[in-house]
């Protein structure tokens, strides 16, 4: 990527009216991209054990998990939904960022 | 001979993931032009024009006023917003195999154009690139744009050019059964008195996929290509000798076309009259006049964007690209009389057509014209 990203010349315009909100949106656009590109790697892989199986993909994928199994996966998403709302989670006062003051400083 | 997703030996070796990335980015760009590009003036109506006219007291009344009404709907900031990232997006996906294939593909062209008993030849003239308008231009967002040229054996804009234009044409809902060249010939061939051409010329000929084709179509005729960009044309040279077709490829300015008067009996271009200044343009065609034998013809094919007949708000929304996506003569090419070009080079007769697409729905303009087969009338 260091590589390509040496390659594009001139601005960027931009769209919305936030900077900031537009790379987020970009990042997240960029995301759904490679879970894109997941869900394909995940789609060959149950083809592939299907056919070892020597059965059908789609019952491959319908397959029901046992009681043990489904609360292992179930806590499993659980702990990633904790991780993605970590900064909820972990709530803590809001502390502005440095802006610029509104009085002269002193003289020393 | 396929024109799209053509197997040759200039192609970068891509991994399933950079297929899944690229088929990502080809479903993205379906979505918002299938589904949310048609909503934008809807928008327009309902959100932009109603906040400029709450802003002002007044209706837009210039084009720049329609743009800054189009920019005061949240709807249509989101909507350009996710098309220019989705336009880099695409640059991205096909850019990884083809970073990472680079010295796989730089060694490929110098067996290629090295070759004993190669087909075809290639006449590159340092820094020409340096005097292209659109040196400097990263058009259609094409990282290093055409004139990308890092040494000998850089073949990348060609690369770029073939692979992140098939990803674009498949995002618009095109086949990979369609091709610029294959409804032009079709065109051509359906014509009263067409007789086979026996040298062609296309001006602008990017990566080389239509000039192969209509290399591999018409065996006996002698064909050439011009272009502007050295990496464009070591990827067309070296593709066409993969390919197996002949095709002499030189660089020069679609403006200063260095052939002898009437060397050719078809000259074409493709996709060419929008990426042009109206001067390059207006000395293409004097040249296309000059180069033809009398009897011969001419064919510019470019996208169906005539703009003399639209409202201020539907050339605004065609004008993004000017801004977002790097397409700094689209609405010069838009606005003017192309048709009118070729008639002031001295052409009698100019007929503009559209040309169905092969594997696509809609079609593509042209411009068409023949040189009089006693050339007394030249101007």
């Amino acid at each position: 990527m260091t590589a390509l990203a040496a390659l594009p010349r001139g601005d960027r315009p931009f769209s919305l009216d936030s900077l900031e909100v537009e790379m987020a949106v970009s990042m997240s656009l960029a995301l759904a991209g490679e879970l894109c590109v997941a869900f394909d790697r995940i789609r060959r892989l149950e083809d592939a054990v299907a056919r070892l199986e020597g059965g059908e993909a789609e019952a491959f994928r319908a397959r029901e998990a046992d009681p043990k199994e489904a609360a292992e996966r179930q806590a499993e998403a659980e702990a990633m939904m904790a991780r993605v709302l970590r900064l909820v989670l972990d709530a803590r006062p809001a502390k502005p960022r440095p802006s610029l003051p509104t009085s002269a400083p002193a003289a020393t | 001979m396929k024109v799209r997703d053509t197997r040759h030996d200039l192609l970068p070796k891509a991994t399933p993931d950079d297929v899944s990335r690229q088929q990502a980015v080809v479903a993205l760009r379906r979505v918002l032009n299938s589904k949310l590009y048609g909503r934008n003036s809807a928008y327009y109506d309902s959100e932009g024009a109603p906040e400029f006219a709450a802003a002002t007291g007044r209706a837009p009344q210039s084009v720049e006023e329609v743009e800054a009404a189009f920019f005061m709907s949240p709807h249509y900031r989101m909507w350009s917003a996710l098309n220019r990232s989705a336009q880099e997006m695409l640059w991205t996906a096909v850019g990884i195999p083809i970073v990472r294939s680079g010295e796989e593909m730089a060694a490929a062209y110098s067996r290629l154009s090295t070759a004993p008993g190669r087909l075809g030849a290639l006449h590159l003239k340092d820094d020409l690139a340096k005097e292209a308008t659109i040196d400097g231009v990263d058009v259609h967002l094409q990282p290093g744009g055409y004139t990308l040229d890092r040494g000998d054996a850089d073949v990348a804009a060609g690369a770029f050019y073939e692979t992140g234009g098939n990803m674009y044409s498949f995002g618009l809902g095109g086949g990979k059964g369609d091709s610029k060249s294959g409804c032009a010939i079709r065109w051509l061939e359906a014509k009263e008195g067409w007789r086979p051409p026996r040298r062609i010329l296309e001006i602008g000929c990017s990566a080389g996929a239509a000039t192969a084709h209509y290399a591999a179509h018409f065996p006996d005729a002698e064909v050439h290509g011009v272009d502007m960009g050295a990496g464009l044309l070591r990827y067309a040279h070296a593709r066409a000798e993969s390919l197996g077709v002949p095709v002499i490829f030189h660089q020069m300015d679609a403006g200063d076309l260095a052939f002898a008067d009437e060397s050719f009996d078809l000259i074409i271009s493709h996709n060419l009259l929008h990426e042009i200044s109206g001067e390059t343009r207006r000395a293409m065609m004097c040249e296309t006049y000059r180069l033809l034998a009398p009897g011969g013809l001419t064919l510019h094919q470019d996208v169906p964007l005539r703009l003399e007949t639209k409202t201020m708000v539907e050339v605004v929304e065609k004008a993004w690209d000017v801004r977002f996506n790097n397409e700094p003569y689209w609405l010069t090419y838009g606005r003017e009389d192309v048709a009118a070009d070729l008639t002031a080079a001295g052409f009698p007769d100019v007929r503009q057509v559209m040309l169905p697409k092969l594997d696509a729905p809609g079609g593509w303009f042209a411009i068409v014209a023949e040189k009089p087969a006693s050339s007394d009338s030249a101007p």
